[in-house]
């Protein structure tokens, strides 16, 4: 401030120290330096010395900011009028010209992914067990368009090929869910949330049906794919509701709400879940939470829709005679197990990400009596194992 | 904890300057020493102990020296409590240049500039220019720790901390501190997506535009974060009645590149000059040579200050050898001609420009990689589009931030002239910007894409 203009100064720090005392006294402050005074406790007795919970509070006093909502939108709307499209590039988070947000995937070679699923099938073909891999599509099927409009490299396409074609060549039976839809003409971001990087409740049943017809193809199986027909299901749509994982750090104002679709089936199903407090019996409807989109809280705060869907460990469905299913998980399934627990007797799923070295993999399959285990894997966990802090990193990890 | 976190601003500001401003007079240093000692520990528990020692003892032989009488023990204790500090300092820089431990893989939270504050303090009261009695030890030590400064400075000197709280300087310092939140949160931390991305891409993945974006946007992140930071710390400074020195003078408006130094942390020139360069001897000495020596010690110690490795050794030879240069021919004052004084001007920018690669590489062979890449023609398309994307996408804020290298206040204020009205019609538009650009880089830093000060490491 000029020497001239102590009133227009006087009047800035009148802002300044209302918007201070104003955020301290909105913000729980009592909670906050009780919180800090316990992380500050636990540091002094700890051996290093490390106050790590310093950032962890400071995230969590960013959350309960007030006017939180407001102040992301505002950054959103900045960025958005300035056209930035990779703002969260660091966060592999780009925004293509229709509105999509998509990731981009270094080059890998495949020979890890290849010569752990390769040895998988080998193994399980050897001890009777049938196996397919299913890779699952990313927004895009051109890696190359995606490359012009950001100036960045991406290979997640090419990983995928690279690995499908080899998988083929040595006799895996693979369901490529990309070859499926060119084939019935779909553009396959339409399978997708824009703000999100999971597909729709809709595009977990479009894919059910077809990993169902893979089990009739490749495992012997004889499921009734018409079950699968959109007569026997409820579509309930919520526009423009919520905001996916990646919109959340953009901003509503940035990229707009997402729809969401919820789908259950509506003939009658009688299941025994087997979860973490043992086995309940119930229906399809009890592998939907509906509290998570039937909220009030913001779309800043509410929780991601696309885990409303959950097959939490197992089931077995007591309208289907036979069929012992495993599947090796990622989060895409959310969407795509409950189906698919519609057409077999027993269905297990296990997420490897979640599991540590010590799990034998082999060892469990044998043991648990499966005639079927397919590999269900989102393509860009190609080439995770490249990165070893990656949280995908134990994806392939089949016991090679 | 740091000046650009909510925790710093929503909940240790506002209860730091209740706490202060309520307590009796005589009880506001240790007050602001007790907020310090809190400040930094949130910050670094696992280094408060070194620093609480480090204060203890050199206020401990600051207070020895100015006590004595007898000259050789005065000098005694003067060099023991330079060596002990710089002796730390350098224990934790080569400890990491050298990965000596895993315990150790960061400098402890403004080690470097607490210990030239500590030398600073010794040297100036064993030189008589600061004077102890009658000054509690409690100003000595909240002078060492002042959480203001501690993290990257400015380096201030014993004298000029001094406590003049008034409504006045309070309110700049509420200015100062708004116009530094939105320097390194708008300019810096959003140029800092195009150098980080840049400088992570390999040599083989260059051409020369993506290269020139990327240095010219790191020469300019790095003005905002440093300049932003020390305009919230002499911001914060003046909030609690402190002045504090100037740290940054429009540096890329500078003539020469010995003149850069005076406008660039403008504080770390000073300390090296008064605690280096004319303690041995200056240019006063004789031979006339030996002025490039003095020159050379202080450009490699500015060097090794920033980090021991070769990159940043590289850079401050660099600058020895160009600031030797314009001494040895007289440039830039020698050239009479506007269009070869710009040309000057030019060439001075582009070789701050190299030193800032050198500077930010990861080593000295990819800081030279990089620079070699400055001329070199794109082989691949792809780069070309990258570079295209960055600079439209990031345009507005590079504008801006060239803009505002620019002397704009003192610009305005020749324009205002001697208008009292119009003097505070600018006020309220540079206050009005000043909250908008504020509110603004609050979204950011909600929205969680704040990043940590560059000089924070070193």
């Amino acid at each position: 401030m000029t020497e001239k203009s102590r009133i227009a100064a006087g009047v800035t720090a009148a802002f300044f120290i209302l918007l201070l005392f104003t955020g301290f006294i909105k913000n729980h402050p009592r909670g906050y330096m009780i919180k800090l005074y316990d992380h500050l406790v636990e540091a002094f007795d700890s051996d290093n010395g490390e106050i790590t919970g310093v950032s962890k509070i400071e995230n969590d006093y960013a959350k309960s900011m007030p006017y939180r909502s407001a102040l992301i939108n505002l950054s959103g709307l900045i960025t958005r009028k300035l056209n930035i499209r990779d703002y969260y590039g660091d966060k592999n988070i780009y925004v293509t010209d229709d509105g999509y947000i998509v990731g981009l995937y270094p080059e890998t070679d495949t020979g890890y992914e290849y010569n752990e699923t390769v040895d998988l099938y080998k193994f399980l073909k050897e001890n009777g067990i049938n196996m397919i891999y299913v890779n699952k599509p990313v927004k895009y099927s051109d890696d190359g368009s995606v490359s012009n409009m950001f100036g960045l490299e991406t290979y997640t396409n090419r990983n995928a090929d690279k690995l499908v074609n080899g998988l083929k060549n040595a006799g895996v039976p693979v369901i490529d869910l990309r070859e499926n839809a060119a084939a019935e003409g779909m553009d396959i971001k339409d399978l997708f949330y824009r703000t999100d990087h999971h597909w729709t409740v809709p595009a977990g049943l479009w894919a059910s049906r077809i990993m169902a017809g893979g089990l009739n193809e490749y495992a012997g199986y004889d499921i009734d794919l018409s079950i699968y027909d959109d007569e026997n299901f409820e579509f309930r749509k919520f526009e423009n509701s919520w905001l996916g994982e990646q919109g959340r750090k953009l901003a509503g104002s940035y990229i707009g709400l997402d729809d969401y679709t919820e789908v259950k089936p509506v003939f009658e199903t009688s299941f025994v879940f087997k979860d973490e407090e043992g086995k309940t019996e119930g229906t399809f409807d009890d592998l939907i939470s509906e509290n998570f989109y039937e909220t009030e809280e913001d779309v800043y705060t509410a929780p991601s829709f696309h885990y409303s869907y959950a097959l939490k460990g197992g089931c077995v469905n007591n309208d289907v005679a036979s069929g012992k299913v495993l599947m090796l998980t990622d989060s895409y399934d959310h969407v795509t197990a409950p189906f698919i627990s519609l057409a077999v007797h027993e269905l297990d799923t296990l997420q490897l990400r979640d599991l540590d070295s010590s799990f034998d993999l082999r060892d469990y399959i044998v043991k648990n009596g499966y005639d079927t285990v397919i590999i269900s894997y989102a393509q860009f966990m190609i080439g995770a194992h490249d990165d070893a802090s990656s949280i995908n990193y134990r994806m392939f990890d089949f016991g090679f | 904890m740091n000046f650009t976190g909510l925790l710093f601003l929503l909940v240790f500001l506002p209860i730091a300057l209740v706490v202060y401003y309520i307590a009796f007079k005589r009880l506001k240093e240790y007050v602001l020493l007790a907020l310090s000692v809190v400040f930094y520990t949130f910050g670094e528990l696992k280094h408060i102990w070194l620093l609480l020692i480090m204060i203890v003892f050199t206020v401990l032989i600051g207070r020895m020296i100015s006590h004595i009488d007898k000259q050789w023990l005065k000098r005694t204790l003067l060099i023991s409590g330079v060596l002990a500090n710089i002796g730390v300092l350098f224990a934790f820089k080569s400890m990491i240049a050298f990965s000596v431990s895993s315990a150790v893989t960061i400098l402890p939270l403004g080690i470097s500039f607490y210990t030239f504050k500590a030398v600073s303090y010794l040297a100036d009261v064993y030189k008589g220019t600061v004077i102890l009695k009658g000054t509690p030890v409690v100003h000595d030590a909240l002078y060492l720790s002042f959480f203001a400064h501690i993290q990257s400075g400015p380096l201030t000197r014993y004298k000029d901390m001094v406590c003049k709280p008034e409504p006045k300087r309070f309110c700049d310092g509420v200015c100062r501190f708004l116009m530094g939140f939105s320097k390194k949160i708008l300019l810096a931390d959003i140029l800092s997506h195009i150098t980080t991305e840049v400088f992570a891409t390999p040599l083989d993945g260059f051409a020369a535009g993506y290269a020139w974006l990327g240095s010219i946007c790191y020469s300019l992140q790095l003005y905002y974060d440093f300049s932003g930071y020390s305009d919230m710390a002499i911001g914060i400074s003046k909030m609690f009645g402190y002045d504090c020195m100037e740290n940054f003078d429009h540096p890329y408006m500078t003539e020469s590149i010995s003149r850069f130094w005076r406008r660039w942390h403008i504080s770390l020139s000073e300390w090296f000059r008064d605690y280096v360069y004319i303690p041995l001897g200056g240019s006063r000495v004789k031979p006339g040579s030996r002025v490039y020596l003095n020159l050379f010690i202080v450009w490699i110690l500015t060097g090794i200050w920033h980090g021991m490795s070769l990159n940043f050794i590289a850079w401050g030879l660099g600058y020895f050898v160009m600031i030797s240069f314009e001494r040895i021919t007289g440039l830039p004052d020698k050239l009479k001609s506007r269009p070869l004084k710009i040309a000057y001007r030019i060439f001075t920018l582009f070789f701050i420009n190299c030193e800032w690669i050198l500077f930010r590489a990861s080593s000295l062979s990819y800081g030279a990689g990089f620079i070699s890449h400055l001329f070199m023609r794109s082989t691949s398309p792809l780069v070309g589009r990258r570079t295209t994307v960055l600079m439209s996408e990031y345009a507005v804020f590079i504008v801006i931030a060239l803009i505002l290298c620019l002397p704009v206040e003192k610009l305005a204020d020749r324009l205002t002239g001697k208008s009292r009205a119009a003097a505070n019609a600018f006020g309220f538009v540079q206050a009005g910007i000043l909250i908008a650009a504020f509110a603004v880089a609050l979204s950011f830093v909600v929205s969680g894409s704040n990043n940590p000060f560059v000089y924070a490491n070193f």
